[in-house]
């Protein structure tokens, strides 16, 4: 159950309204209860390289990010996402600083501020970036390192605070880094140590729990070639890295939060996959240990296989992960990482392979309607995610969410996609939004509505079958090429954006 | 065009059929619940003769029966967790049981590696599917969409491999859903298909079926002497026996649940999540009634934990334990053969297992669900002797 439970009585009722209102109790013509029948197996659809490109790299397509991928081509778009810095995200980090103004709280002020009004800004910040941020492909980094350094915001009152300053400082200002400044960030983070228990591990009861993570979900892989007493060294290691809490103690400086405890740190000789850490090290210890682990073969290719199953397919080939591997280089090169993968071959053929995650499906329903950030369907969209079980920061473990389709394509999840796709349709002619789309304002038939949306909203046309049953449910009866005014144009677009949502090709990445 | 024109068009028809020939199966219904994070068996079962247990956990073993906050005595040689209280009635009236030192003897202490292995129910390479899905896969007499329910929003990997699963972590989720034209519905099934090389089983007609077989599902009340924590477990168990007594189909369910990995604080966690078992389970039982005797509850978790404390925790262990409820259930007893805590009865320090978790899981699905390709289920898995934990329908 969705524990930040805030919109959820405004969801119901918005989806009552919906119900209640006068909407099209159209009969569905012969026409297209024909063609409905009969849909076979093979439905197919051609997915540009463009489109494709852009999909994975981004929360969906916007009319704005498919003109400038095919102005410049998908080379020199790859350059100007990895070059993400440059982007002006004024309006976005403003709206951000105006709305969840908790999330830009200093490390002092963090420390008293309240939970859940800091967990809650977090949470809510993170859809507005994801759909609005131009630097598309840094927040599709944001959502991978998220999940690879997996932080439950639940845990307990001081990680719904501290996690601002870890979402913040460790996983944004790294996410396109290198994995050595990512790595050595996050285990400085008090969010991190504190979920991890290693706040409390010292020489005389050393806690194994971070260490063990650190090993198998951080660096090497469960595979990757360390064994229990490694563990137990590690934990060693890093024995007093913990946390101040008292915000007398707590300094403003950039380090603010982490505390080394000299006094509670196993000071005997160590060692750790081979590599000596001699006695004495203090908290030494533990950047050499962080050397040792980037520098493990075994994390590259660790690393390079999750980005592969990200961004490629849920089974990528040997030969393509050991490429991204090899640009990984010294420091764990992350965009010398992603230019390899995104530029390989079997990325670009692996179009409509991946299932589209809760968050990623919202976000990109918000992208493709064009709606400011601000807009009342955001609440719904979280709403979404938590009931889907994918509320942002909420998972429990530190695994972080599935990624396999299997874990999530389920009736359920189908369900809860559907209900969110017909409040956006309810939504957007309540406000008057639809009027603001392309689609159905340069058109003059439902045709063109229905035509339009799908580029818009899917990046691809329907399928000729599909089309015909859309469009003629959708035109009441009517001939779907026949002149249509504005009012008729909105409504059949409200169902249009509402099925063209709730379509598989939508889910489909 | 309200939500009954629409059920009748979408089959109601059909859904009535399914569920009569599920009234007509000859098997128990199955409930499994998994601790993920490795529960502490040695707190669950405290074995009360074993003077290690008090050497090497000054701080967190349970004292003695008579006691304040003193282990429950349940044979002699094993307690039960104070917080565990609720279910000693059960216990004595033979519903409910236990076994310990039970587990996947592999040499891994990671959760992720030791409950992959243990949901996908083998050891070798290139296995995908889960043991509840193959065993579900064998079965295939239950058209009811509500088969089989995952009470978490996404698929434990131990169901993976049948495509009608359905997770449902929210009942009442299709309120409002159904007030569209009845049109919409055609148009949207029309949009699912299989429209990208994605592969998928099309979830389309079977959410459309889920829909259907939740509204019908609504409004069954909570029996009197049901008093369920306001928890996540709380909550899950309410809504699987309002599916159970509504006569859904169901007859397998999955529950997660989270935070078992007690590294630190231990004794002030473990005891409320106990708790939280422990009237959740109570709770269910109760709210059952009679349909409790075609019902099982099994609870698992991934590992034990270290005998010897670390500070207020314990870190993963081997040797873990199994509790069962209901149907079937040679209660009243801790089963298992008892390896002892003596340094040389240990492995590598921790409580060795002496049942794998296949054996127990196996007894349950020959003996109670009518399984007879173990093989498939657990492949490479021999079973062999019986646990003793269940008996023959």
């Amino acid at each position: 159950m969705p524990q930040f439970e805030l919109q959820r009585r405004q969801f119901i009722s918005a989806l009552g309204a919906g119900a209640a209102l006068p909407l099209f109790s159209w009969p569905l013509s012969s026409a297209a209860e024909s063609v409905v029948n009969s849909l076979g197996e093979s439905v197919s659809v051609d997915v540009a390289p463009e489109i494709h490109l852009l999909k994975r790299c981004s929360f969906g397509l916007t009319p704005e990010s498919v003109a400038r991928i095919r102005q410049i081509g998908r080379a020199a778009y790859i350059e100007e996402q990895l070059n993400w810095q440059a982007f002006d995200d004024s309006a976005v980090n403003n709206h951000v600083q105006t709305q969840h103004p908790q999330t830009a709280l200093t490390d002092c002020k963090l420390l008293v501020a309240e939970p859940m009004a800091t967990g809650n800004a977090l949470i809510d910040a993170r859809l507005v970036r994801a759909v609005h941020s131009k630097a598309q492909l840094h927040e599709m980094m944001v959502e991978f390192w998220t999940d690879h350094f997996n932080i439950n915001l639940l845990h307990s009152d001081y990680v719904k605070k501290l996690k601002i300053k870890d979402d913040r400082d460790v996983i944004r200002h790294h996410a396109l880094g290198s994995f050595r400044d990512l790595l050595g960030a996050s285990m400085l983070s008090p969010a991190m140590l504190i979920y991890l228990d290693n706040s409390n591990s010292i020489a005389k009861t050393p806690v194994d729990n971070y260490a063990r993570e650190l090993l198998e979900l951080h660096t090497l892989g469960v595979d990757g070639g360390y064994t229990e007493q490694d563990v137990k060294e590690v934990a060693r290691c890093l024995t007093g890295w913990s946390v101040a809490v008292d915000p007398k103690a707590w300094s403003c400086g950039y380090d603010a939060g982490f505390q080394y405890y000299d006094f509670l740190h196993d000071q005997g000789s160590k060692t750790v996959l081979g590599h000596n850490i001699p006695a004495g090290g203090g908290m030494q210890d533990g950047l050499l240990l962080r050397d040792i682990l980037v520098a493990h073969p075994s994390t590259a290719k660790f690393i390079a296989g999750k980005l592969c199953r990200f961004f490629i397919s849920e089974t990528p080939s040997a030969s393509t992960v050991n490429a991204v591997a090899a640009a990984y280089g010294a420091d764990g090169d992350i965009k010398g990482m992603l230019r390899a993968l995104l530029n390989s071959a079997e990325f670009n053929s692996a179009r409509g392979n991946l299932y589209r995650r809760p968050f990623h499906f919202v976000a990109a329903a918000l992208r493709s309607l064009q709606l400011p950030a601000g807009h009342s369907l955001q609440a719904a969209a979280r709403y979404t995610t938590e009931i889907s079980g994918h509320g942002c920061y909420q998972w429990v473990t530190p695994d972080g969410y599935p990624w396999q389709a299997a874990y999530w394509h389920t009736p359920y999840g189908a369900i809860t996609r559907w209900m969110f796709s017909m409040l956006s349709g309810i939504n957007l002619i309540q406000d008057g939004s639809l009027m603001n789309l392309a689609p159905v304002m340069n058109t003059s038939t439902v045709n063109g509505v229905v035509a339009g949306l799908s580029e818009q909203i899917l990046g691809h046309s329907l399928p000729d079958n599909q089309h015909q049953a859309l469009s003629s449910f959708v035109s009441q009866g009517q001939n779907p090429d026949a002149p249509a005014n504005l009012q008729q144009r909105v409504i059949a677009a409200a169902y249009t954006v509402a099925l063209l949502l709730s379509s598989a090709h939508f889910q489909a990445n | 065009m309200d939500r009954r024109a629409l059920l009748t068009g979408l089959g109601v028809a059909a859904f009535a059929a399914s569920q009569q020939a599920a009234a007509n199966l000859n098997r128990d219904r199955l409930v499994v619940i998994f601790l993920r994070g490795g529960a502490d068996a040695l707190s669950i079962l405290p074995p009360l003769q074993e003077s290690e247990y008090y050497r090497l956990r000054p701080r967190l073993a349970l004292p003695a029966p008579g006691q304040a906050n003193g282990a429950i005595n349940l044979d002699g040689q094993f307690g039960l967790h104070p917080q565990l209280a609720p279910l000693k009635p059960l216990y004595d009236a033979g519903i409910l049981g236990f076994i310990h030192a039970t587990g996947l003897d592999i040499d891994s202490r990671s959760h992720f590696e030791m409950q992959r292995l243990i949901e996908l129910g083998g050891t070798s390479g290139g296995i995908q599917h889960g043991w509840l899905g193959r065993h579900l896969q064998n079965l295939n007499d239950n058209p009811s969409p509500l088969r089989a329910v995952s009470l978490n929003p996404g698929l434990p990997k131990s169901m993976r491999g049948d495509p009608t699963v359905a997770a449902l972590p929210v009942l009442n989720i299709v309120q409002g859903l159904g007030g569209m034209a009845p049109g919409y519905y055609d148009v949207l099934e029309a949009l699912q298909g299989s429209a990208s090389p994605l592969g998928f089983p099309a979830t389309g007609a079977s959410a459309l079926d889920l829909m259907n077989a939740l509204e019908s599902a609504q409004g069954w009340n909570v029996a009197s002497n049901a008093t369920y924590p306001d928890t996540e477990m709380g909550n899950s168990l309410k809504q699987l026996a309002q599916l159970i007594k509504a006569d859904m189909g169901t007859e397998v369910a999955h529950l997660d649940d989270s935070t078992w990995d007690t590294h630190q604080r231990q004794s002030t966690t473990l005891p409320a999540m106990l708790s939280n078992l422990a009237h959740s389970l109570l709770a269910f039982h109760n709210d059952l009634g009679a349909l409790m005797s075609s019902t099982t509850v099994i609870v698992m978790t991934e590992f034990g934990r270290r005998l010897v404390e670390n500070g207020d925790g314990t870190a993963h262990g081997s040797g873990g334990c199994m509790l069962a409820m209901g149907a079937g259930v040679n209660g009243g007893q801790v089963h298992g053969q008892w390896p002892g805590l003596a340094p040389a009865d240990l492995d590598d320090g921790d409580l060795r297992i002496t049942t794998d978790y296949r054996q127990v899981l196996s007894d349950y699905l020959q003996l109670r669900r009518g399984e007879t390709s173990m093989d498939s289920v657990f492949p490479g898995f021999q079973p062999g002797q019986s646990s003793g934990l269940f008996q023959a329908a």
